[in-house]
């Protein structure tokens, strides 16, 4: 026992460095998470039965009252969206007359988070889309009210992203009303971002809107990110500490938007926004 | 042997299942290390039977589930899995409120490891402490031994 416990943790080890170290063990770990990943299916199980009792639960009318809810909600999406329409042409217009490269536009996917990973160091979940359907890595990932994550790892028919608040993540950042840029960095607490590298003297206000400012070329412009929360000038100090709360429901968020750049159209159904 | 060997994997696959489900419900993982307990569980009724490769697989699945570096978590288990087999007699005969104080030792040494491990590899964040885990699996052990004890009889699984 005790030459064969210290001959598997030498091998362990060995294992362990060279994960960590090198990339060279990436296609096996995608063949190995191609068979996790039925465990996460398993998983789910009793919250899908759970869900379908709710649902055949559910009288007639109240089905009828969500779906007109649902159907007047999308009414004014639609409506929303004729404007975004014109207003986009109009933006198109203006860039051109100031002879600016045209903003690039990005095409959308609907996915589902099916499974939390178990890692109490890092903010992992599981979404039910993979190589099968284009996912690529660094790939990120909205809600319907913001930037949620990015993808870190494919599998044929899943990926596992790292949500914004997880500690190793940054995102570069732009306030909407100040056009001031930072880097939002995860604090590991699902509702809060630290904006760093703003200067004491920066114009930002509690309540200020942050959007992605497309910088680092990961994330496209424009898609919100985070509501300032606080900012705390010290004296002597050369950076404001400023706080914000994420926009995407990060504890609650089910079904969720990949975005593909433009000219990288998802194998299945899409749409652009 | 087979029946006996998918029995074991069973159980194993149940506490991955319970870690997902922990981790859905409470919003922390890993609070009770259900895959400590059954691999401990496991080596200390059949030390000749489960060991190190059990222990391994389940730590490599793990890993590969929460994107750990591979051997991660299997270093972790085979902590406590080196520790059980070591105390696997002694243990048998203890009752269950010594036990539940050896399975603190052992899951809290075991995630001492895994704190060593989660700082080598760069992450900042470590929670929820080692001593939390442990007191809390070992707070769970009684239920999870009356658990696989009744299920290893009625398969009337013995050592050898």
């Amino acid at each position: 026992m005790g030459v064969r416990a210290l001959a598997a943790t030498l091998v362990l080890i060995a294992l362990f460095l060279a994960d960590s170290r090198a990339s060279w063990l990436d296609d096996l770990k995608v063949t190995g998470v191609n068979v996790v990943a039925n465990i996460y299916g398993l998983a789910a199980i009793p919250e899908n039965v759970w869900s379908s009792l709710v649902q055949a639960s559910k009288s007639e009318d109240a089905l009828i009252d969500q779906i007109e809810k649902l159907e007047s909600a999308n009414l004014v999406l639609q409506g929303r969206l004729q404007q975004m329409v014109a207003l986009r042409a109009e933006n198109t217009r203006l860039r051109a007359l100031l002879n600016s490269a045209p903003r690039e536009r990005s095409d959308l996917m609907a996915t589902e988070i099916v499974g939390v990973a178990p890692n109490p160091n890092r903010q992992i979940v599981t979404i039910n889309q993979g190589k099968h359907a284009r996912v690529f890595v660094g790939q990120p990932l909205v809600d319907a009210e913001g930037v949620l994550a990015q993808v870190i790892e494919v599998a044929d028919d899943s990926a596992y992203v790292l949500l914004i608040t997880d500690p190793t993540h940054s995102l570069p950042v732009q306030s909407v009303r100040s056009s001031i840029r930072g880097i939002a960095e995860g604090t590991g607490a699902r509702d809060r971002l630290q904006i760093k590298y703003l200067a004491t003297t920066t114009d930002i206000e509690v309540g200020d809107v942050l959007v992605t400012s497309g910088l680092g070329g990961r994330f496209p412009m424009g898609y919100p990110v985070a509501s300032v929360t606080s900012v705390d000038r010290q004296d002597g100090e050369r950076f404001a500490t400023v706080w914000a709360e994420p926009l995407a429901q990060m504890n609650r968020a089910r079904y969720t938007l990949l975005v593909f750049p433009e000219n990288f159209a998802p194998a299945r159904a899409s749409s652009s926004p | 042997m087979v029946r006996d060997a998918a029995v074991v994997a069973l159980t194993l696959v149940m506490g991955l299942l319970l870690t997902l489900w922990s981790q859905a419900l409470l919003g922390v993982s890993q609070l009770v290390d259900w895959l400590a307990l059954i691999i401990l569980y496991w080596v200390i009724a059949l030390p000749t039977r489960v060991g190190l490769i059990y222990t391994i697989t389940s730590g490599l699945v793990l890993d590969l589930m929460t994107t750990a570096p591979l051997g991660y978590h299997a270093l972790v288990l085979v902590v406590v899995c080196v520790f059980g087999q070591l105390i696997s007699l002694r243990m048998r005969k203890m009752d269950v409120l010594s036990q539940c104080g050896l399975v603190f030792l052992i899951v809290g040494l075991a995630h001492f490891v895994d704190t060593f491990l989660a700082t080598l590899s760069g992450f900042t964040q470590v929670a929820p402490s080692p001593l939390l885990t442990a007191f809390f699996s070992a707070c769970i052990w009684p239920v999870a031994l009356i658990a696989l004890r009744f299920l290893r009889r009625s398969q009337g699984m013995t050592e050898w």
